[in-house]
């Protein structure tokens, strides 16, 4: 599939959830948190276009705030990953050869366990709730972006244009602002974006599970999670969040994909054939 | 003499370009036949015609024919094709490097070729390669046989591929620039190993190249090809002493002095 | 000829068993390091276990603690419990103090497994196959509609997939049991929903590496050799693609950890997730610590498996980089 084709999908799907979550809400009377006991799990009429959950809450509000909270944490987290992991990628890429080795077996030590076991076992340690969730995500999560920034860094510092501008005298600060970062930015943007639905669904899933975004607010994972009880009667409180967490991530990869193929000649040749 | 393989008037390329542009060639029995051209002319592209692999699904053979044997092999069917790749016509690569699957022993790969159809000889498909390996140069056959390509140098790797288009005695060589990779010394051997052949079983060799020096020192017939179109043919000797084309002449002027040829010419 | 010369061909046993060696050494020093970290982590946080208990008298308390160890000095309780851990001992759950987490380990830990092997064979039976397919016709529709579908399922949350297998095929349809392990059918439903997501990764690593594989010389010259397509395939392609999904397989496995946290929930299956889940909601240390200790060691194992298969197989690839 072609990555102009990816890249558009991903983009326009994208953009009708950020439309829906941005402006949906001027759309319904309702708020995300009010309670209606007299409605609740009412199946979607014109009054509740997602029907309603066992408080009565109205699905469609709630699943708009579901979309915002988990656009916004996941791109949080991507986000500060990038920061610090291109921090960290720098100075490893780098330096001389003990420090990048000491820095990097830091960061391997808690990069064998699995992302979601790690950052389950730190939100036992910080808590429930937001802040804590983010800071859980983002206290490993940066390790990934800093192992694919070290080893752009250090490809480009033997590419050829590199070692000819460092013969001819440039010195290291200006070497990277105006020789490398400049080609590194697309793969590390490509990287990152990958790490957004990442994001989103560690958040989900750790919602899901009751160790992330406390009720009142509603989480797309939260979502879901109070709706596996009930499904068998009320399955329209399974299905809208359900969709909507995977349009989320669906499209997100989507435009990763693209992104990445975009920046990969040698995928782009092979796409157009010979 | 009729001719065993027949090229006329080939046209070939992709939907926008044409890369060959009505070729003719032909080549004989006991007779090794060279087709030069620079980087782009075209001349690999006529070697994966005659066998009919293309190196991407864009690429087709608009007209011409390609008589092989007095028969035309373009109406071949895909099937009928794959009975003469490896058996009738065999094809000796240009990058000794990348042309054996990393992962299969050396013997296998040639066992592999083996069609106990085609060869009449008694001896089974490892007796073959045994035998071919020897005769290729190699003292330790039963070494080569257990090893994996990447514990083989460049030069050791080309005569095992020339080993295993042998495997099934064929009538035609088809050499795609097999000495580009290599050093001097090394192409040196490659060619006095084809010519050996060419004497020992009558083959026939198509042998394309860049490299005139090698020509000179092998080939009995050359063709020259320029931008997909034969500009000049003749016998080896004609062509270096008494060139036609102003192109031909210009290759040879940018001829480096090359030993052997010098020596030959003499 | 020339003499050309002798080939070293390697002798593979004793530098293996000097790497196995060198593996369990940094096994165990990773492992004191997690479990040191652990221990910290348990006596850093504030407020110990026993503080969730309430209206619970000083006295009890007092024992409870003393019972616990949770009165002697910190380094003290280090060596006892990195003492207990080297006997097996990975002490009793907070919640449940009659269950050992050995115990709890070892009689849920095949459960899991269980469930983790069968979705491992259908992951990679189904990515391989798809993927290899979906490269073979790259670019038709076939191809197209695959990695769409390949993408969509990696994007699809694990705990999505449950909960919609369990509505539409168990609930609705009624085709399958709706929770719980007692039969070979109960294992149908959960393995399924467990290996979706990994057999669109597999389905697409094997896609583009398949890819890769055809463009390889070594696979035009075994066409030129006349060789059957079919042999070609099977041969010269697709053990070769087959390396990149290898080395996916530490990904993998993880992944399909942290899944079962998610499916032994939904389909109420008592493997290690469900106790993770558990500890973790109860804030059992103990349990946690143990659990974590368990992953751990399982992980590795199977990581330095698979570093020591792919090691052995670049050896072969790594001249080949010079072409094309």
């Amino acid at each position: 599939m072609n990555y102009k084709v990816k890249i558009s999908l991903g983009l326009t799907i994208l953009g009708v959830l950020l439309f829906l979550c941005l402006v949906g809400s001027l759309f319904s009377p309702y708020e995300p948190t009010s309670i209606y006991l007299a409605h609740k799990n009412a199946p979607p009429s014109f009054s509740h276009w997602f029907g309603t959950d066992e408080l009565g809450r109205d699905l469609f509000t709630r699943t708009l705030q579901g979309i915002r909270i988990s656009l916004s944490i996941g791109t949080l987290a991507a986000f500060v990953d990038l920061l610090l992991g291109t921090l960290w990628g720098t100075i490893s890429g780098f330096a001389n050869r003990k420090v990048d080795s000491v820095m990097m077996r830091l960061a391997e030590l808690v990069y064998s366990l699995p992302y979601l076991l790690v950052v389950i076992l730190a939100s036992v340690i910080l808590g429930k709730g937001l802040i804590p969730l983010v800071v859980a995500m983002v206290c490993i999560g940066w390790i990934q972006m800093a192992r694919v920034v070290r080893l752009l860094v250090r490809d480009a510092r033997c590419s050829d244009y590199v070692v000819a501008a460092h013969a001819l005298g440039v010195r290291t600060p200006r070497l990277f602002l105006a020789h490398i970062f400049p080609n590194i930015v697309g793969p590390m943007l490509a990287a990152c974006m990958l790490s957004v639905p990442h994001a989103i669904f560690t958040e989900a899933f750790l919602s899901f599970l009751g160790i992330g975004i406390q009720p009142p607010i509603a989480s797309l994972g939260s979502l879901v999670g109070d709706a596996i009880p009930a499904m068998r009667f009320f399955p329209w409180r399974l299905v809208f969040p359900a969709s909507f967490i995977t349009l989320l991530i669906f499209s997100i990869m989507l435009l990763s994909d693209g992104l990445r193929d975009l920046y990969d000649p040698k995928k782009r040749l092979h796409e157009g054939g010979l | 003499m009729s001719h065993l393989l027949e090229v006329s008037h080939l046209v070939a390329g992709t939907r926008t370009t044409t890369i060959i542009n009505d070729v003719s060639l032909n080549v004989c029995e006991n007779e090794i036949v060279a087709l030069v051209g620079e980087s782009g002319s075209g001349k690999s592209m006529i070697a994966r015609s005659i066998m009919r692999l293309y190196p991407s699904e864009q690429i087709h053979t608009f007209s011409g024919s390609i008589r092989f044997q007095d028969q035309e092999l373009l109406r071949f069917s895909e099937n009928s094709m794959r009975k003469i790749r490896g058996r009738e016509i065999a094809y000796i690569p240009q990058s000794p490097l990348n042309a054996l699957n990393p992962m299969m022993t050396i013997g296998k790969q040639l066992i592999e070729s083996y069609d106990s159809r085609c060869y009449e000889g008694k001896s089974s498909p490892k007796e073959r390669a045994h035998h071919l390996l020897k005769r290729v140069g190699f003292h330790d056959s039963q070494l080569i046989m257990n090893s994996l390509a990447y514990q083989l140098s460049g030069g050791m790797r080309q005569r095992i591929l020339v080993a295993i288009s042998l495997m099934n005695s064929p009538k035609l060589l088809i050499a795609d620039e097999p000495t580009t990779a290599l050093d001097v010394t090394l192409q040196a051997e490659i060619l006095d190993l084809l010519q050996d052949l060419k004497e020992e079983y009558g083959l026939a060799i198509f042998f394309i190249t860049h490299d005139l020096g090698l020509v000179a020192r092998s080939a009995d017939r050359v063709y020259i090809l320029k931008s997909g179109e034969i500009v000049e043919t003749g016998t080896t000797d004609d062509l270096f002493y008494k060139p036609q084309m102003t192109y031909t002449k210009t290759l040879l002027d940018s001829l480096i002095q090359h030993p052997t040829i010098t020596a030959s010419a003499v | 000829m020339s003499n050309n010369t002798e080939i070293a061909l390697e002798r593979n046993a004793l530098p293996v068993l000097r790497k196995i060696a060198k593996k369990l050494i940094h096994l165990t020093v990773s492992l004191l390091a997690l479990l040191s970290v652990c221990f910290v982590i348990m006596h850093i946080v504030p407020g110990d276990p026993l503080q969730e208990e309430q209206g619970v008298p000083k006295e009890v308390m007092a024992s409870l603690r003393h019972k616990y160890g949770l009165d002697k000095p910190i380094m003290v309780q280090y060596a006892t419990y990195i003492g207990r851990v080297m006997h097996g001992d990975l002490g009793s759950s907070l919640r449940f103090p009659s269950e050992s987490v050995t115990k709890i380990i070892s009689n849920s830990f095949p459960v899991s497994m269980h469930l983790g092997l069968q979705a491992l064979a259908l992951a990679l039976t189904f990515g391989v196959i798809f993927g290899a397919w979906s490269a073979y016709r790259s670019n038709r529709s076939v191809d197209v509609g695959m990695t769409m579908v390949a993408t969509l399922g990696v994007s699809v949350p694990s705990f999505v997939i449950a909960a919609s297998l369990q509505l539409i095929f168990a609930l609705y349809w009624q085709l399958f049991p709706v929770a719980r392990w007692d039969s070979l059918a109960h294992t149908i439903l959960p393995s399924i929903a467990l290996s979706i997501g990994p057999t669109c990764g597999i389905m697409r690593i094997m896609r583009a590496s398949m890819l890769d594989m055809l463009s390889k010389e070594w696979v035009t010259m075994a066409r030129m050799k006349g060789i059957s397509e079919y042999r070609v395939l099977l041969v010269h392609i697709i053990p070769n693609a087959l390396l990149p999904v290898l080395h996916y397989m530490g990904p993998i496995t993880a992944n399909l950890l942290t899944g079962s946290f998610v499916i032994e929930r939904v389909f109420c299956i008592p493997g290690l997730g469900q106790w993770f889940v558990l500890g973790v909601m109860s804030r059992d240390y103990p349990l946690i610590a143990g659990l974590t200790l368990f992953y751990s060691i399982v992980l590795y194992l199977i990581h330095s498996f698979i570093d020591l298969i792919t090691a052995a197989f670049n050896k072969r690839l790594s001249y080949n980089e010079g072409g094309r």
